[in-house]
């Protein structure tokens, strides 16, 4: 019986989580593409750990993974591939303003600690 | 049906190559464990016969003499070194410690004292040279054989007699691995199995064939087969280590340790308090 995914927390994403769905965007990509990106971007994981976030985050409901098969001289070949879901790229977005707005707030001096006297 | 038939008495394919013929040498002069037949005998020493156009990058006799002969006499110049100076030690320590005379009455306890003393420092000097010297020229040895095939022309009778390992390495195809692997996977738990092992074996597997076909050597494709045995078995120690992870240190034994923490808190309290006590 397949599990039902788990809903997606209201807090925000771990940085990994946000960093690989920032690299995935709307694309397909396969779990080697998505390594090396990550790579690129300084955020270095063993291939069995990196695997296992992404198992992680198929559990949550944030990416969807399949494989994808294809024949080459009479051999069956299988790349697993993930696509971010609906649930992720909102997860994406409720992250992405959970930073956004104290920080354009401090740009503009705006910034406050919440312990000052309100008027 | 036709009988099994004894190595030694078999045709050219299961002679035994030089590979095997100079490991079994060095197994013989190196390591306790005896590696002969019943009757005394160990083929893969005794039928060895250098096949015609056999050629060796060193002399063979070179790399018998630097991985057999050698350390077993350096061996046994250092066990007598020890035994000697072990003997010499406790002598010089007794004539110093009391008179001549009562030396020579107590001569039975001083040989006693000296083979009690000396007799380990021998062994273990002998013991040590010849473990760091079987380690140390074991992949020595293995390149030395490996030349050798390397150096005969492919395709020969001469070449098939002493390059079996290479060949065996060599004809490794993804599928053949791809059995063993996935059985030996099957030791690690499924979530494991399925989300981190399969997916990476694949990559691994469309690597190794894809560079299969652009090497087509057999040094080369044995080299590739050995790099591919050896990320495999990497990578299955990769997965080991992430379920110990999981199981031991992960979130859901994490509320077990912070249990069993908080469980010691209330028990060590009377020993700290004890302590205290003392110290004051």
């Amino acid at each position: 019986m397949p599990q039902a995914p788990i809903r997606p927390k209201r807090e925000p994403l771990p940085h990994l989580q946000f960093l690989i769905i920032a690299i995935m965007g709307h694309r397909k990509m396969s779990g080697r593409d998505i390594r090396e990106a990550m790579k690129a971007q300084g955020a270095h994981k063993t291939k069995a750990a990196a695997y296992q976030l992404f198992a992680r985050m198929v559990d949550a409901g944030l990416l969807e993974g399949d494989w994808e098969e294809w024949l080459e001289d009479g051999e069956t070949y299988r790349r697993k591939v993930f696509k971010v879901t609906g649930q992720g790229h909102l997860a994406y977005d409720r992250t992405r303003d959970f930073y956004e707005k104290p920080l354009v707030a401090f740009a503009r001096g705006t910034a406050h600690s919440g312990l000052e006297a309100r008027p | 049906m036709s009988a099994a038939l004894h190595p030694k008495q078999h045709p050219s394919p299961l002679r035994p190559s030089c590979v095997s013929w100079l490991l079994a040498e060095w197994a013989d002069a190196h390591l306790i464990v005896p590696f002969e037949d019943d009757d005394g005998t160990n083929p893969a020493i005794e039928s060895y016969q250098a096949a015609p156009g056999e050629r060796w990058l060193v002399p063979k006799r070179v790399v018998y003499a630097l991985t057999v002969t050698a350390p077993q006499v350096i061996g046994f110049a250092l066990l007598w070194l020890g035994f000697l100076g072990g003997f010499g030690y406790w002598a010089y320590q007794m004539v110093q410690a009391m008179h001549w005379l009562i030396v020579v009455l107590l001569l039975p306890v001083w040989l006693y004292l000296c083979l009690l003393f000396a007799a380990p420092v021998g062994f273990a000097a002998y013991f040590t040279w010849r473990l760091a010297w079987a380690v140390a020229t074991l992949p020595a040895m293995l390149l030395a054989a490996a030349a050798v095939d390397l150096s005969v022309s492919g395709g020969s009778l001469a070449a098939r007699h002493t390059s079996r390992g290479i060949d065996a390495l060599a004809s490794i195809t993804p599928r053949k691995v791809e059995r063993v692997a996935k059985l030996l996977a099957f030791l690690l738990p499924p979530s494991i199995r399925a989300d981190s092992f399969l997916p990476i074996f694949e990559e691994l597997r469309e690597d190794f064939a894809q560079y299969r076909k652009r090497y087509m050597t057999r040094g080369a494709r044995a080299w590739l087969a050995g790099c591919f045995l050896a990320r495999v078995v990497v990578l299955y120690l990769d997965c080991l280590r992430l379920w110990g992870l999981e199981k031991w240190v992960g979130p859901p034994t994490a509320k077990l340790w912070t249990r069993l923490l908080r469980g010691l808190v209330p028990l060590l309290i009377p020993y700290l308090l004890a302590a205290l006590a003392m110290l004051r």
